[in-house]
């Protein structure tokens, strides 16, 4: 119920020259749940505080309470009724006070918001984080950073890491479609990730690891051999990209860089959120935004085939656009992209 | 901005000129790993279309002009060397994008 491919990686001394560690329990497959009385039991959790949302908490959140109440333990609940839950500072904070100072672990029932405000609560609280997934849609599964919108801005915030990471494939499977294609698409990105991570190291010298870029690889191919199953709910294709997501996240942590699992598709899914918290347009799930990032880098890398680079006319080009206001240089591009 | 400059070297004609060395001798080689990670778009769109995947930025809400400005933006998002720094480099960056789907 492990995932056999990370349990090499405990504290593993890599040729790359780092090593390689991920500390976490991942439990995966169907009625992994089942195990979470063992977990409570092993690290002596008396009274976890669970965090959910009203969906989350009917896919697997009633099941969370029976189970820890079946360990001996007594859980605090907090159920958002938002009916849109966004990860910014009133959903943290509502969590925040709605929090059990007694609680003694904090427990995650969801996907990536609900995983988002339940680490920064971990984090403040100081507590053993676990989170239980609702929905294959993102990989911050095994992330200890929480993607959150601050003072209007969407960053990236350290918050904690899982200690135990529940994937069962029962509750998993009955997550809206779209959200299990938002996992696929976020694993589709690594495609670009892993491209751009060996381009990188070939033109700049960045540090790149074979293995781990390996790892990632056989992880997306696993997840797109099964993607046709995705609609029909089969549970080898749920599997497959909850461990691809829950891989990549590990993945970024072996190698101490988001290289294995994000690239240009991330930073072209990134434009879309700034956009979405500064003017209020469309946000989609991250992983069909990054699926589309994708496509359009793959696009992109497609045309560059056909060209052969001209050192000189580079160089001349170059000089010019660097001065060229408006054009993506002087004026930050980033600053023009947002007043569209 | 500033601040990541002084890591990145993205403006530094020397750091840049260095680059540009590397990328157009070395252009095969980064060819080639272009085509063994990545997938073609054919069949990358034969998959999203198979899957009801959204394969466009107006399919997610978004109006289709942002996409060239989109792209550009990426070159100063955060710090990591991806596509749109190699084609900045080559000075094809905007005349790439404009016409970008
Ligand atoms: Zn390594
Ligand atoms: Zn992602």
């Amino acid at each position: 119920m492990a995932i056999p491919e990370m349990e090499k990686y405990r504290n593993y001394t890599c040729a790359c020259g780092k090593t390689h560690d991920f500390s976490g329990e991942v439990i995966s497959g169907s009625g992994a749940i089942g195990e979470l009385p063992r977990v409570l039991r092993e690290r002596g959790i008396r009274r976890p505080f669970i965090i959910a949302d009203e969906n989350t908490y009917a896919a697997a959140g009633k099941q969370t309470v029976s189970l820890c109440r079946e360990a001996g333990a007594e859980p605090s609940v907090f159920i958002s009724r938002e009916k849109k839950l966004e990860p910014e500072e009133s959903s943290v904070g509502l969590a925040m006070m709605h929090y059990d100072y007694a609680a003694d672990a904090c427990i995650g029932v969801g996907s990536g918001v609900i995983n988002d405000i339940s680490k920064i609560v971990a984090a403040v609280a100081d507590k053993p984080y676990i989170i239980v997934g609702t929905a294959p849609s993102m990989d911050g599964f095994a992330s200890a950073t929480s993607s959150v919108t601050r003072d209007g801005l969407k960053i990236s915030l350290p918050s904690k890491a899982a200690e135990v990471i529940i994937g069962d494939t029962d509750i998993l499977a009955a997550a809206p479609v779209r959200m299990m294609l938002s996992g696929l698409g976020d694993m589709l990105a690594k495609y670009v990730s892993i491209c751009e991570w060996r381009l990188a190291n070939r033109i700049t010298g960045e540090y790149y690891c074979p293995e781990i870029a390996e790892l990632v690889r056989s992880a997306l191919k696993k997840c797109v051999d099964n993607a046709d199953g995705l609609l029909r709910r089969d549970k080898a294709a749920v599997q497959a990209v909850f461990e691809g997501l829950v891989l990549s996240g590990a993945a970024m942590k072996y190698v101490g860089v988001s290289r294995p699992a994000s690239g240009m598709e991330h930073y072209i899914s990134h434009v879309f959120d700034m956009r979405g918290v500064e003017f209020g347009t469309p946000m989609d799930f991250h992983g069909i935004q990054c699926a589309v990032g994708t496509l359009t880098a793959v696009k992109l890398y497609e045309r560059i085939k056909k060209i052969t680079p001209d050192r000189e006319k580079a160089r001349a080009m170059w000089k010019i656009l660097i001065w060229l206001p408006g054009m993506s240089s002087c004026v930050p591009s980033l600053a023009a992209a947002r007043r569209i | 901005m500033i601040r990541l400059e002084e890591k990145e070297h993205k403006y530094d004609p020397q750091a840049a000129e260095v680059r540009r060395a590397v990328i157009c001798d070395a252009w095969d080689e980064l060819m080639a790993i272009v085509e063994e990670e990545l997938p073609s778009a054919a069949a990358l769109t034969e998959l999203f279309d198979r899957l009801g995947i959204p394969k466009s930025v107006t399919e997610i809400g978004q109006p289709a002009e942002i996409l060239p400005m989109t792209l550009k933006a990426t070159k100063d998002i955060r710090d990591k060397y991806v596509l749109s720094r190699l084609l900045w480099d080559l000075g094809i960056l905007d005349a790439l994008c404009e016409n970008a789907e």
